[in-house]
């Protein structure tokens, strides 16, 4: 049984940190503007610098920190409520309903993530909302897969079996033996897919169509300072580390536990 | 392996050096953000395409700036008759377009008649227009609808294009429009030589121009779009562009250090506004609107996004335009105010929200939405803001039933005379039809005063009428006006003889200008 | 004879899907908000215009039948017209699609080349520098934000070190060669202009190398453990104690069948590049169907949208399609 990794526990443990830091955080005063402090170089009173605005940069990347919590669980959330009715009706029932749920979710995994992202963010409004439901809307069809290959291979083992031959219910089944027995599979895809869909969501920041302001989201921290990034590197770089430090901790902790759960061989 | 990298390498890099450097020579490097989407000189309105066409085509008359007059062009002389009904234009007789065709009275009249067709871009400009009556090859009469003052203003912007070949190109009369898009007819010192659809416009000098050349003379321009303006700098710093036209001003105090580059600024004629539209509520009450004026902070905007830059708005004229009125009520920033206003309007805490409409690439608008968002929001309003570009905000203007509250705009004149920078925003005429009343506001004295201003051939009363049409617009309290907006660019020292012309806003004369090597 | 049936079956399922594709786009398409009749007559136009149009778009018609005819529009290659330059959608797809091809067979040309070759390397000599290496670039790659890394490298590489340009194709002044395919790799090579090849490969390395970066290290993490797997292997085992060769094992048995792995990666691989293409060219000024769309996001030009996003889901699934074709010939060939 392989154990718990002290780097990658490390590091979401800071994370969940930071987390808890913005939650306590003001907004109005991060927010505050401060026409004397502008663009501000990193130092003792403004560790990553202040922006155009005068606002500190670092203050701003932990406020931030609670928006890019809150799109990672959102994203796998919604991934998860279709990806797991749609897998477990598909993997439960064979025939044409079980194809035709195929046909749908091959139909959205044919869409690039971020494509079919940009088109749903095009339709519903720029927003966060928007593109946390768009990204999610986008990746659950992985979910649907995996569920539905482990029912598949769980349905005719001999314990379903013979729970059926005792009356118990399909519903009763899938609740009570199936689903348990296919959560592990789930939650490492879980914990790697956190990492990506804050990746996306700040991808569509940064294209101006996720966070409006004055939201501290990361992504959009980055595109915020582009302009002035010859002037002011710090007001891109830093952001831009934390996505990179976030979605790493999340990456390397999925797969710590799927070390743990899946002893070593699924890539 | 690696070896055959680095020789491979080296060789890709100085070929690109040898290529890069024989193409500097004596052509000049323009790089917009904004990708001209046509050559069509109907759009001339547009900055991104106003700038092609500026090189490109010639009008009949030219806007002076260092004399700020109409000086003659394509046009030798012209006359004013029946009290301002009638101009009548003789032509220069040596004028040829680029593939070799005279200019003609006849280019002029289907010029005209082709933008009064379309009814797009430059058409406003002379909507009072009549007709154009041919009087032989080189002389014709421009009829108007009524005897507009302003008229001779408009016509900088209005090229003249070769109509013998347009009509070669017409395609189900469509007044060769598809053609246009991608290529020029024009009679102007440079021709287009390439054109590469969102990446670049070449063009060359025309040999056989008009008004001669000089030893001097910039050979060619290349105009380069580059959407990202911390590109543009690098490139400026590193010599590989000549003129950068939209520098973010946060960055001017570096480029300021740098002994290579020289920072033109001016006043422009452009007023930067933050509109309200009146026929949403609450915005309706003036006492709201009052409110929200004096809750702007204009000194942070004057000093923060315009870094100093620019200088404060009273109305909707800027100080560059003629019958400026310089005795306009100051709205100061004033919270106690503000919050008394809202008291008397029946919100003393506020307690609505307003969806604010802006333009999310540029840095100005930014800051402005900043720091409403947080000024508004001490009043207990909250600001939801809606990023959009130019186009889009231009059709949410335009709807009546936009649900936009407010709107961070520019007043941009589309010709250097008063009448028309204003008549498009404040004239009941336009409600809806165009973009530019975001504020959906008009008043029956205004419209009057335009009406009376636009044939008053006096050219004291016409000050007088549109100094109190400024006054009125104020009162209404449809905006906040906030600053003039500088016009910077920033080019390589090598550039010399840019002068900013505010006929031809955010347009390089590449004609009168040399490069020094 | 059955490998014909597989693909046939294949090319079926393909058809069904990308029947679904426009389905799907249609009722995104339909979520969009203004009103179409409007964007399609102009701002001039009058009311009995209006109605025209609304009768001649169908927009009142039942929403099958409405679905029936953009279907036959779609197949007609009539995508509808850019908001922004009134010229036709299909037109402006068909310009900008060489050049985001140019960039993502770049893209996973070194992804699969580099993959498999930094993969292989750190199997081979485990727990060495090459391998904690690409361990740290397995990590970095898959976490860094490809905008801010796109943004970043110009900054290092075009400013502080000048080797690469800062974007672009071609640089200004320097003619792109005659049309042939719009890829000016291909379109120079078959010129024989190689000095006009060499400058359009500089402004291609660096777009392509970081937008094959995030793909770069998964392929070599699974590279490398697909083959640590396959080493593993009892036959491999018992190839050893019969004394073959090391290297003759490695690249004869164990690349095969560890290849398999990886190839059936590629397809889904492509799919993420091909996401990429949008933050990519935009960093990158490229010109392709990602800074078309970038503006067309930023104009609000929804015909574009869904233009480039069919594009793009098209050419996923006939990627895919060739990806599990070869997968299965391979297969085939090993068993």
């Amino acid at each position: 049984m392989k154990k718990f990794r002290i780097l990658p526990l490390l590091l979401i443990s800071s994370v969940f940190i930071f987390f808890i830091c913005s939650l306590n955080i003001d907004s109005n005063s991060v927010n505050k503007l401060d026409s004397k402090n502008r663009f501000n170089s990193p130092n003792l009173e403004n560790y990553f610098g202040t922006d155009a605005a005068g606002r500190d940069v670092f203050n701003r990347i932990i406020a931030g920190t609670k928006t890019t919590i809150k799109i990672a669980f959102s994203v796998i959330l919604i991934a998860l409520f279709f990806g797991l009715i749609v897998g477990t009706i598909s993997g439960y029932f064979s025939g044409i309903i079980d194809n035709i749920l195929m046909w749908i979710t091959d139909v959205f995994l044919s869409f690039p993530s971020l494509i079919l992202a940009l088109a749903i963010n095009a339709a519903m409004g720029p927003g966060i909302d928007s593109a946390i439901f768009a990204v999610g809307i986008a990746m659950w069809p992985s979910y649907a897969k995996l569920l539905r290959t482990s029912i598949k291979s769980l349905k005719n083992e001999e314990y379903i079996l013979s729970s059926k031959a005792m009356g118990a219910s399909n519903l009763r089944v899938i609740f009570k033996h199936i689903l348990p027995n296919s959560i592990s599979p789930i939650i490492v895809q879980c914990s790697l897919d956190m990492g990506y869909a804050i990746l996306a969501v700040s991808g569509l920041s940064f294209l101006g169509i996720g966070a409006q302001p004055p939201t501290s989201e990361w992504g959009f921290l980055v595109a915020e300072g582009q302009a002035t990034i010859l002037s002011s590197w710090w007001w891109s770089a830093f952001p831009g580390i934390a996505i990179c430090y976030v979605v790493i901790s999340f990456n390397l902790f999925g797969e710590n536990i799927r070390d743990i759960l899946l002893d070593g061989n699924n890539v | 392996m690696k070896n055959l990298k680095i020789k491979l390498g080296a060789f890709v890099i100085s070929m690109a050096l040898t290529l890069t450097a024989s193409a500097n020579s004596n052509s000049i490097k323009i790089a917009h953000s904004e990708y001209a989407f046509s050559y069509d000189p109907v759009y001339c309105n547009w900055s991104d395409i106003g700038r092609i066409c500026a090189i490109a085509y010639d009008a009949l008359l030219k806007f002076e700036p260092t004399n700020k007059v109409l000086v003659p062009h394509l046009a030798k002389s012209y006359k004013k008759l029946d009290g301002g009904s009638k101009y009548r234009f003789i032509l220069n007789k040596n004028v040829t377009f680029h593939d070799g065709n005279k200019l003609k009275a006849q280019d002029v009249k289907y010029s005209f008649e082709r933008i009064m067709a379309i009814k797009d871009g430059v058409a406003n400009l002379i909507q009072d227009v009549r007709s154009i009556n041919v009087i032989d090859d080189h002389t014709f009469d421009i009829l108007l609808k009524r005897p507009t003052a302003a008229f001779l203003y408009s016509l900088p912007q209005i090229m003249i294009i070769n109509s013998k070949t347009a009509k070669k190109y017409e395609v189900d009369g469509d007044w060769a429009k598809k053609y246009l898009d991608d290529h020029d007819l024009g009679s102007g010192p440079y021709k287009l030589s390439l054109h590469l659809a969102e990446q670049r416009a070449e063009f060359k000098k025309y040999d056989d121009y008009w008004k001669g050349w000089r030893t001097d003379n910039i050979n060619g321009v290349t105009f380069l779009w580059i959407k990202d303006s911390a590109t543009q700098r690098l490139m400026l710093e590193k010599g590989d562009l000549d003129i950068m036209m939209e520098p973010v001003l946060s960055e001017l105090k570096d480029l300021k250090k740098n002994s290579n580059l020289q920072i033109h600024s001016t006043s422009s004629a452009v007023v930067f506004t933050i509109d309200f539209r009146v026929i949403r509520k609450p915005l309706d009450n003036i006492n709201i609107r009052k409110a929200l004026a004096h809750a702007i902070d204009y000194e942070y905007h004057l000093n923060v996004a315009l870094e100093g830059f620019g200088k404060r708005a009273k109305g909707p004229l800027s100080s560059q335009l003629m019958f400026f009125n310089d005795n306009l009520p100051l709205v100061d920033f004033d919270m106690k105010k503000a919050k008394q206003y809202l008291k008397e309007a029946g919100y003393p805490n506020g307690g609505f929200t307003l969806k604010v409409a802006y333009e999310s690439g540029q840095a100005e608008k930014q800051r402005a939405l900043e720091m409403i968002q947080q000024n508004w929001g001490l009043l207990g309003i909250k600001v939801e803001p809606v990023g959009t570009d130019w186009m889009g905000q231009d059709e949410m203007q335009k709807n009546k039933d936009s649900d936009i509250d407010v709107y961070l705009g520019y007043i941009w004149p589309a010709a250097a005379e008063t009448d028309i920078a204003l008549r498009t925003f404040y004239h009941s005429d336009y409600k809806g039809v165009f973009g530019d009343n975001a504020p959906f506001w008009s008043s029956d004295k205004v419209d009057q005063l335009f009406d009376s201003g636009i044939i008053e051939q006096n050219i004291n009363k016409r000050s007088e009428i549109y100094k109190n049409l400024q006054h009125e617009i104020v009162k209404g309290f449809s905006s906040a006006f906030v600053s003039e907006t500088p016009f910077v660019i920033v080019t390589n020292k090598r550039v010399f003889g840019y002068e900013y012309n505010p006929a031809h806003h955010q347009a390089i004369d590449v004609y009168n200008m040399t490069l020094s090597n | 004879m059955n490998f014909i049936i597989y693909i046939l079956k294949k090319l079926t399922y393909l058809t069904t899907v990308l029947i679904g594709i426009i389905i799907l786009m249609f009722i995104i398409v339909q979520s969009i908000p203004g009103d179409p009749a409007r964007s399609a007559a102009g701002p001039a136009a009058s009311k009995e215009r209006l109605i025209e149009i609304r009768e001649n778009l169908g927009l009142d018609l039942p929403v099958y039948i409405q679905v029936y005819r953009y279907f036959g529009r779609v197949i007609n290659l009539d995508l509808g017209k850019s908001i922004r330059t009134k010229k036709d959608v299909w037109d402006e797809l068909v310009l900008y699609l060489p050049a985001s091809i140019e960039l993502v067979v770049s893209a996973m040309f070194i992804n699969i080349f580099f993959g498999v070759l930094i993969g292989v390397y750190s199997a081979v000599k485990p727990r060495q520098i090459i391998d904690k290496l690409s361990n740290l670039i397995t990590i970095l790659g898959m976490g860094l934000p490809i905008f801010w890394v796109g943004i970043i490298s110009q900054l290092l590489f075009y400013n502080i070190w000048d080797i690469f340009p800062y974007g672009g194709r071609l640089p200004a002044g320097v003619n792109p060669p005659q049309y042939q395919t719009g890829s000016y790799i291909i379109d120079s090579l078959l010129m024989w202009d190689l000095a006009l090849l060499s400058i359009s490969l500089h402004h291609l390395i660096l777009p392509a190398f970081i937008m094959s970066l995030p793909e770069l290290a998964v392929t070599a993490r699974i590279m490398r453990n697909s083959i640590l797997n396959v080493l593993n292997k009892d036959y491999i085992i018992t190839a050893k104690a019969k004394g073959l060769n090391q290297s003759r094992i490695l690249f004869v048995h164990a690349m095969k069948n560890a290849m398999m792995v990886p190839i059936s990666l590629f397809g889904m691989q492509t799919g993420w590049i091909l996401g990429g293409t949008l933050l990519v060219e935009s960093v990158f000024s490229w010109g392709g169907l990602g800074s078309l769309a970038y503006n067309a996001i930023y104009k609000r030009d929804f015909p574009i949208i869904m233009g480039v996003t069919l594009v793009i889901s098209l050419c996923f699934v006939l990627t895919n399609f060739s990806v599990e074709i070869i997968h299965k010939y391979i297969d085939k060939r090993l068993t």
